[in-house]
């Protein structure tokens, strides 16, 4: 039994926005769930009062706009790399990023919000999303906004897409894991379109990050934050060598 | 809340608290394939086909329903394995029809998720590749098979619904030219033979017929007969512990410490007890005091004796505090954190050389243990064997050769977890159905723990999802049974998937140190074995599996001189005990690299060496009789050998010869990318000599049937399968006249259980003994009174017929009903039972292919073959799984698996992910070859398969990584990290090197 008292189920992006700035009880927002139930479960969070569902909030729709596609938040992964121009873009970025996310089971659940809310440091889809300079659109209860993925620090509010800009023309991956399926110990994703080129870096601080960010790598079992430091220099290279 | 969806069809309409998982809400529906293996939703067990627009087939998708509230699938249409097809028999999807046929199920736990994830598949893409098929399995953990035969099984399937034809399934079997004897014949141990009379009721005499082999004349052994559990793994039947319902079941959880090393000063349970639906809290206060061992082991179970159900003090983080019964998972949970409990925080130990020195935290000062060598040091056992004088031959020797090597901490990992019900019958007996390799071993254990005779307990062992040796304890009996005690309530606990990791059982930690002499030949001439080893915070399997470390570290090659040395200490870390190859791993992790580090050293081909070296048919094994895993042991002359065979099948398999083709090595796109190829050669024991014992009651029914009665454990090997398999070739019927059951302490006859590689050896003889009464039983019955005028011992059982030399012949079915109801009326029925004094050692060759990134340490295994002398296999498709399966837990081992602790001694990896078990699609390729050599004293030629898998894949990935780099590496496991920094520290004093260089020539 995860640790759930209360379950909201919003009909609209703008009810769930409002119910989530509720300070009486604090609230999250469940997206497919594929990490925040198990962590519920396994009692490894327990600062919730209750969780609101996003899946009638309309948020499944996948917008082409001009020089972006909008995906809403509660787009699987599943859903963004069987997408025609989203599957394809960029060399195929998206669903070889996604596949480092884990196995089909997970990505039939994992979203696409989630994805960007967790911000987990080994996330190659989410690095992946800021080398294709994607922005965030994220509701306050109010009004719609739109950020930057690379500017967003801190999730404070409902997110409901993610704008991913189709310029993207080449990218590349490249990745240390102790298996070739694991999640990486550290990784980088290049993009290149005629604006120029980004790479973003996984294992490399506690998000996802841009290469000029700051570096602050996790010291963990899976590779010390000295390894990283030694490694990064080589995924971006390798990264980069795909493009050309 | 209530929520509504439809499952296989059938509309369902549930009440829900909102945080109630997809999975326990479709087990309450008693959709028992659905089935639980983590907390992190990250098992795949537990995978389900979901949509919520039932109208479009397509749209169904494979989703962990232990991942998902029940409340998300409100309005969705599920699919389950029970709904894939019919519920008879017969009825079969062809992916159901084709896991039975390809071997795909071994334990089956898994099965019902592959299932699902392969008909999604199918679904979408009716020609799919390999490549596809492996992404598809890819998120259901399976930790028996190696996904091999399950990935062949989708492929077929997919060929099968196509509408093309399948072939028949094959395995790869060569012969190794040996002639032998069929059957196996009956012996003393003073002869040497395999056969010894196992108890007052064996009578049976075997005749030998002198044969040669290849192929073996046989009807259904040595066959790929389907696994007579298959049907109802395949369909999802409740066939496991926790797929029952008992009235009035109450959920026991354990409290665990969160410290490595502390004395529980004060323990208040009493606002646990409070609250409503708790129907008990046991504490130490509560819980008699009676000390034991918890290895699943012969009686007397090897020392020490340093458990007790609840201490007054945690010896590591995950040790046992406190257990709740309660009415439901949720108030369990409540409860289990209501319990108020002071520590008085002591010094801990975690590294075992620290362990022994002077002033080091004892990790066991309590003054009732029992049998623990040097408290005062840590140390639980100092073993100590010699043959000959090592230390004269290595002055003598030639050459002498020294190594080190450190070996880590892994975990089992069954995908189903460590679980009990328990509770009294009607006849005021205690009931406990459990998971366990050893239910005769568990009664016999947990008797005294809880103040009752034997006779007052019965243990049932259902299906059981995985063991590997972690079920080879008595590891929650004996709570769950307090807890039904203290209740009078039926009692269900299960571990935790992080107690899993924390408080169940693990591979024991080494560092070995190696010191061999060769004579100016290149003969070894002495091996010294130096050892120590972590038990952890208890004793359990420390002395028997360190004993092993040593017999296979010193077996493998002849050795005129010998000896092992070896301390066991204890440390605050959760506690490790059986694991398939049990101190075999370890060993062979030392002596493979030693081994070729030596002769590469003399200058001499690493096979060669080893070749000249080995163990040859007729040798004797010096230390058999030395070391019986914590007794004396019985003397072992080798009477079958395939390595020769092994290793020549072996290098064509792999293409051994690419490890001289420079351009092979060396990737020409990517120079950072350098190939190797590695051999390792193994050698294991079949059963523990003059010790296991396995019996087996055959009884025939009306209709010419069999019941085959057995203790023997099928924790999902097969053996349930190879033993029908031997008590149909003996009385010439079809593989489906034997009705198996296995195993439940009131009804089948006792077996040590399912370890030691034992079963087929073992309860195999048990068994053929049994199968050779019966047969004899019916003979006499039908020359009495169908054939009068010829001798019982001249006629024969073949398709189901008594069968005389002069043509005459009658079916089993009437005879059967002949001797039950009309002349001379009586049970046609035997037990007997088997022990052996040999345990003639499988032997097998263990390649791996790998690339190393040399810039990133990361090393990619791409092939695993490994050749295998198990002597005649009895079904060669769940052997050929067997090895396929072992192969791939042990590159686990190799490359990936490690529980890595902080400085408190708390696990940083306790679930799947962080503990990194291969999945299906970053699987390498897997070779089995079955070598066939006839031995002698097994049931049918029969060696032991199990475990010697496991054992040589690490040594094969080191020797393979030094044929790519010229890098030694003696820690395991190879993780990139540590791999780069070896090849940074090679690199050193070569760059420091060249600067000296440069700036001598400047």
């Amino acid at each position: 039994m995860a640790l759930v008292k209360t379950l909201y189920r919003p009909n609209s992006a703008a009810e769930a926005a409002a119910l989530l700035t509720r300070t009486d009880e604090k609230l999250a927002a469940l997206a497919g769930g594929s990490s925040l139930i198990a962590a519920l479960e396994a009692r490894t969070r327990r600062d919730l009062d209750g969780l609101v569902d996003l899946s009638r909030a309309g948020l499944h729709r996948i917008e082409v706009e001009v020089d972006a596609v909008r995906a809403g938040a509660m787009v699987t992964l599943s859903q963004l790399l069987e997408h025609d121009l989203l599957g394809s873009l960029a060399d195929g970025i998206l669903p070889r990023a996604a596949a480092g996310e884990g196995p089909v089971n997970l990505r039939n659940v994992a979203t696409l919000g989630g994805v960007v809310a967790t911000g987990e440091p080994d996330s190659e889809l989410y690095a992946a999303l800021l080398a294709l300079d994607a922005q965030v659109v994220l509701h306050d209860g109010s009004r719609e906004h739109t950020l930057r993925l690379a500017e967003m620090d801190a999730v404070d509010a409902l997110i409901t897409a993610v704008r991913i800009p189709t310029a993207g023309a080449r990218a590349g991956l490249a990745r240390i894991a102790r298996t070739p399926a694991d999640r990486p110990i550290v990784a980088a994703v290049a993009v290149r379109s005629a604006g120029g080129e980004r790479v973003a870096l996984c294992g490399a601080a506690a998000r996802p990050m841009l290469l000029d960010a700051a570096l602050n790598p996790p010291d963990d079992f899976k590779g010390s934050a000295a390894y990283r430091l030694a490694m990064l220099d080589i995924v971006v290279q390798r990264a980069r060598a795909e493009m050309d | 809340m209530q929520v509504q969806f439809t499952v296989n069809g059938n509309q369902h309409a549930l009440d829900v608290q909102p945080g109630e998982l997809l999975r326990t809400a479709l087990r309450r529906l008693r959709y028992y394939s659905v089935k639980f293996g983590d907390e992190h939703a990250r098992s795949g067990a537990d995978a389900v086909l979901l949509t919520y627009t039932p109208d479009q087939p397509r749209s169904y998708r494979l989703v962990n329903s232990g991942g998902l509230l029940a409340a998300q699938a409100d309005g969705a249409a599920i699919i389950t394995a029970e709904g894939l097809s019919g519920p008879r028999d017969y009825e079969l999807h062809p992916l159901q029809e084709q896991f039975v046929v390809c071997g795909a199920i071994q334990c089956g736990y898994c099965t019902p998720a592959q299932l699902l994830a392969a008909k999604k598949l199918l679904d979408d893409n009716p020609a799919p590749s390999e490549h596809e098929v492996r992404e598809a399995l890819a998120g259901v953990l399976c930790r028996c098979t190696g996904y091999l035969k399950p990935v062949e099984a989708v492929l077929r399937a997919a060929a099968q619904l196509r509408g093309e034809e399948v072939v028949p399934y094959q395995v790869h079997i060569i012969d190794a030219p040996e002639a032998g004897e069929w059957p196996a014949g009956d012996s003393s141990p003073n002869d040497g033979g395999g056969f010894e009379d196992g108890g007052a009721d064996t009578q049976t005499r075997t005749k030998t017929i002198p044969v040669t082999l290849a192929p073996p004349t046989t009807a259904v052994v040595n066959k790929s007969e389907p696994k007579v559990d298959a049907l109802k793994l395949v369909k999802g039947r409740a066939v496991f512990a926790d797929d029952v319902e008992l009235p009035g079941m109450l959920y026991g959880g354990l409290l665990t410490s969160p410290h490595a090393h502390a004395r529980i000063t004060h323990i208040d349970a009493s606002k646990a007890r409070a609250l409503p639906g708790v129907h008990a809290v046991l504490t130490h206060l509560e819980v008699p005091r009676v000390l034991y061992a918890s290895g699943g082991q012969s009686y007397p179970n090897p020392p020490p004796y340093d458990q007790v159900s609840l201490d007054n003090k945690v010896r590591h983080v995950g040790d046992r505090v406190a257990v709740v019964a309660a009415e439901t998972r949720e108030i369990l949970q409540q409860a289990l954190e209501l319990i108020e409990v002071e520590y008085e925080l002591l010094p801990a130990v975690f590294d075992p050389v620290a362990a022994m020195q002077e002033g080091a935290p004892l990790v066991h000062d309590e003054p009732d243990a029992v049998d623990i060598h040097d408290a005062q040091h840590n140390v639980v056992h100092h073993i100590y064997v010699n043959h000959g004088d090592v230390e004269a031959a290595l002055a003598q020797a030639a050459h002498v050769y020294a190594s080190e090597y450190t070996v880590h901490q892994v975990q089992q990992a069954s995908i189903e977890p460590h679980i009990v019900l328990s509770w009294w019958d009607e006849d005021d007996r205690l009931v406990i159905r459990t998971s366990t390799q050893v239910p005769f071993h568990v009664r016999r254990m947990v008797a005294p723990l809880l103040g009752l005779p034997p006779r007052k307990i019965r243990v049932v062992k259902p299906r059981i999802g995985g063991g590997f040796g972690g079920k080879q304890e008595m590891l929650l009996e004996d709570l769950c049974a307090h807890l039904t005690i203290a209740t009078g309530r039926p009692v269900r606990f299960e571990y935790t998937r992080e107690q899993e990791f924390t408080s169940s059982r693990s591979r024991h930690p080494q560092i070995l140190r190696y010191r061999s002499g060769v004579d100016a030949q290149g003969r070894l001439v002495a091996t010294d074995l130096q050892v120590i080893a972590d038990t952890g915070a208890y004793g359990t399997h420390g002395l028997t599996v360190q004993f092993v470390t040593g017999f296979r570290g010193l077996s493998t090659y002849w050795l005129p001189n010998a000896r092992f040395d070896c301390l066991v200490a204890y440390t605050n870390k959760p506690t490790p005990g059986a694991f398939r190859g049990y101190g075999a791993p370890q060993a062979l992790f030392g002596l493979e690299q030693h081994m070729e580090e030596f002769a590469l050293e003399l200058g001499l081909d690493p096979v060669e060496f080893k070749r000249r070296n080995w163990v040859k048919v007729g040798q004797t094994l010096p230390l058999a009789k030395a070391m019986g895993e914590g007794r004396d042991g019985f003397s072992q002359i080798v009477r079958s050998n395939g390595l020769n065979e092994c290793v020549a099948a072996g290098e064509q398999a792999v293409n051994w010869a690419r490890r001289d083709d420079p351009a092979w090595k060396q990737d020409a796109e990517r120079p950072h990318i350098k190939r190797g190829i590695g051999l390792a050669i193994c050698m294991h024991g079949t059963g523990i000599a003059g010790l296991d014992m396995g019996a087996a009651s055959i009884k025939l029914n009306d209709d010419g049937s069999f019941n085959l009665l057995i203790g023997a454990t099928d924790l999902g090997t097969g053996s349930d399968t190879v033993l029908a398999q031997i008590a149909a070739e003996t009385l010439g019927v079809p593989l489906e006249k034997i009705l198996v059951y296995s195993s439940d302490t009131d009804f089948t006859p006792f077996d040590t259980g399912a370890y030691a590689s034992s079963t087929t050896y073992i309860s195999g003889g048990a068994v053929l003994k049994a199968a050779e009464e019966v047969r004899e039983q019916i003979a006499v019955h039908a020359a009495k009174h169908f054939m009068p005028g010829i001798a019982a011992e001249r006629l024969w059982l073949e398709d189901g017929l008594v069968v005389a030399p002069d043509g005459r012949s009658v079916d089993l079915e009437t005879l059967a009903l002949h001797s039950l109801h009309q002349a001379d009326q009586h049970q046609i029925m035997a037990t007997a039972s088997h022990m052996s004094y040999l345990s003639p050692p499988p032997f097998a060759a263990q390649f791996a292919e790998v690339e190393v990134d040399t810039q990133t340490g990361q090393v990619t295994c791409r092939q695993l073959v490994m050749a295998v002398d198990c002597g005649i296999a009895i079904n060669p498709v769940t052997a050929a799984g067997q090895v396929e399966g072992g192969m791939l837990q042990a590159l686990g081992y190799a490359l990936c698996e490690e529980m890595v602790y902080d400085a408190q001694g708390r696990l940083l990896n306790p679930k799947f992910g962080d503990y990194r078990i291969y999945s299906a699609d970053e699987t390498p390729e897997l070779k089995a070859i079955l070598v066939q050599t006839y031995e002698p004293s097994g049931p049918y030629g029969a060696k032991a398969v199990a475990e010697i898998p496991m054992d040589g894949v690490a040594p094969a990935i080191a020797n393979a990584i030094y044929d790519a780099t010229g890098l030694r590496l003696r820690d395991l496991p190879f993780t990139p990290e540590r791999v780069w920094r070896a090849l940074q520290a090679a690199d050193e004093p070569e760059t420091n090197q060249q600067e000296v260089n440069q700036k001598s020539h400047g």
